[in-house]
């Protein structure tokens, strides 16, 4: 049963992992918040699940939750406010901001003795639900998975609604949205804020999941992994950046074995191509070559 | 004033000077040409890879000094030409594209290197003693070398006619391109100069730290830092902006933690460039 549960394992990490990618596709490619540093979040609510479940005996999983989600939106709400109450800064200050952000809280992750320096938290008891362990890799699937659903529904409410529209109208022009009478600052702050739980959440899952929190899981490479999933599938889609990200996961655990120190360059020169030719995203190709074959059926 | 103060005040001036040597390729590229270039480290890597392989196979770091702006530049060109050109209209898209150009040339160089890190000995190994303070004579001739280049490239650019055609090329490149100069090789020959720049700040700096991967991208946000404090659309105001970060933090970083101090440092200028978005040098609303 081991290679069973190993298999279940990568499928919870990427379900996992997709909570964060649909925190990073809300923020970025719905609303146009160029979010560089949603790793921190994750790595937040990572952290605060790891100190709570090894210095008490709290390990219910629906209040660690319930507490990885509000740390995150209250810290989603004072970086959101920071970011875009009053005047408008420039996307790519955003970008740097919370690039900025990302790199602090790996820092700090990494020297502060309390949040274990450079080990991180190790020894994660298994979290329970009403009182019963959750100890097997199929369990944690199962909580991965009920939690992901969760937020796939929420987010396709939520793109789908009147709000989801105006999310869309700010994120294509800021200026317009705001001459339209649309609170624009408003609206990114609650979508930051949304974005914010959902990344804890993912974060503090991640903790109970694989027993231990490190510095990596809040710091550069883990944002900017997650901002090349939702390029690759093309922002502005919900699903395109999920099958990305299920896709490169799936091949990258294929290669670390087969090729271990070829895969990061690969996926550079996977983004590269992808930035130059298909801006879109990768889930655009279908469309792209539909349209180009039109064009030449009709000249 | 006792060693320990001597050695503390160097210290500070020893630190800045690196920074600000740094990012002076990065004033070319990110505050002049306003191309957001997340590969910046890694042609500061580039140069302080070829200064590492000439010492190796040369013997002779020096060479490597001069051949690093050279190799870094031409690297920089064939960049412009091939990928960053295509970008310039699209701000975000030249992010991710430099930033993955970033990531496939810093995994290259771990696959290519069989220990985690590789010393660099300097050209000038000894030090000198001031006030019974042992100062390494290297870190006096970066602090120098860093003074005469910002000086003479803020000469170049004001003074002279090229200088004057790369500044009215960034700042308006129609009316440039119909006064018949070539907007194109003007952009190309920008970048290849930053790059220089960066190439050169490599080497010069990597026998203070040692080779690795990250030896760029561990610099990068404080650059970019640096540069958004200064202020885009010009060339001193990053370098000031640099001076700006590395002096306190280094000074920080004599009393508390150096990595506490760095965090404070930049956390205050996130709060800075929140209310004061076009930096400390502009006039501007």
């Amino acid at each position: 049963m081991a290679g069973n549960d190993y298999l279940t394992q990568i499928v919870t990490r990427i379900l996992i992992y997709g909570i964060l990618v649909l925190s990073v596709e809300l923020c970025w490619g719905q609303t146009g918040i160029f979010t560089f540093g949603q790793a921190a979040l994750f790595g937040l609510g990572g952290y605060v699940v790891g100190l709570i479940t090894t210095k008490s005996t709290l390990t219910d999983i629906g209040i660690l939750l319930l507490i990885a989600i509000v740390v995150g939106a209250v810290t989603g709400l004072i970086i959101g406010i920071f970011l875009f109450s009053g005047k408008r800064v420039g996307e790519l200050y955003v970008a740097l901001v919370t690039l900025a952000i990302s790199y602090i809280c790996e820092r700090l992750a990494n020297s502060w003795t309390v949040l274990g320096s450079g080990n991180g938290i190790p020894g994660i008891p298994y979290p329970t639900i009403f009182g019963k362990e959750i100890g097997s890799a199929t369990g944690l699937f199962f909580l991965a998975f009920v939690v992901f659903a969760i937020a796939l529904i929420l987010s396709i409410i939520i793109v789908n609604s009147q709000f989801g529209l105006t999310m869309n109208a700010v994120r294509d022009d800021e200026e317009r949205a705001e001459f339209f009478g649309y609170q624009r600052s408003i609206v990114q702050i609650a979508v930051f804020v949304f974005a914010a739980a959902l990344a804890a959440s993912g974060g503090a899952l991640f903790a109970v999941s694989e027993g231990f929190v490190s510095p990596s899981m809040s710091g550069l490479a883990l944002s900017t992994t997650t901002v090349l999933w939702v390029v690759l599938g093309g922002r502005g889609t919900l699903f395109g950046p999920l099958i990305a990200l299920t896709f490169l996961e799936a091949v990258n655990i294929k290669m670390q074995e087969a090729l271990p120190s070829l895969w990061p360059i690969l996926v550079g020169l996977l983004l590269l191509i992808t930035m130059i030719f298909l801006p879109k995203g990768l889930t655009s190709m279908p469309a792209k070559i539909r349209e180009s074959r039109r064009k030449t059926a009709s000249s | 004033m006792s060693p320990t103060m001597i050695r503390g005040i160097f210290d500070v001036l020893s630190l800045s000077s690196v920074l600000i040597l740094l990012v002076i390729g990065m004033a070319i590229i990110v505050g002049m040409m306003k191309v957001f270039n997340m590969c910046q480290g890694e042609l500061v890597l580039l140069g302080a890879v070829t200064a590492f392989l000439c010492g190796k196979y040369l013997g002779n770091l020096w060479i490597g000094l001069l051949l690093a702006p050279i190799v870094v530049g031409l690297f920089g060109l064939l960049l412009e030409r091939t990928i960053i050109h295509r970008f310039y209209v699209n701000p975000q898209g030249a992010l991710l594209a430099t930033f993955a150009i970033g990531l496939v040339m810093r995994e290259s160089l771990r696959t290519r290197m069989s220990t985690q890190s590789s010393p660099v000995d300097a050209p000038i190994q000894s030090s000198i003693t001031i006030g019974g303070a042992s100062l390494p004579i290297w870190r006096i001739v970066i602090m120098f070398v860093t003074l005469l280049l910002a000086l003479a490239i803020g000469f170049v650019l004001i003074k002279t006619n090229l200088g004057m055609k790369v500044r009215a090329t960034l700042d308006n490149p129609d009316l440039v391109s119909v006064s018949g100069i070539s907007t194109k090789w003007m952009y190309a020959g920008t970048y290849a100069f930053g790059s220089a720049l960066s190439g050169f700040a490599g080497a010069m700096i990597v026998p203070l730290q040692t080779l690795y991967p990250n030896l760029g991208y561990d610099n990068l946000i404080l650059m970019f830092i640096a540069v958004m404090i200064g202020g885009l659309g010009q060339f001193a105001g990053p370098l000031a902006g640099a001076a700006l970060i590395a002096v306190p933090g280094a000074i920080l970083g004599q009393f508390i933690s150096p990595v506490t101090g760095q965090i404070l440092v930049v956390f205050l200028a996130i709060i800075f460039m929140r209310f004061r978005p076009v930096g400390i040098f502009q006039g501007g609303r």
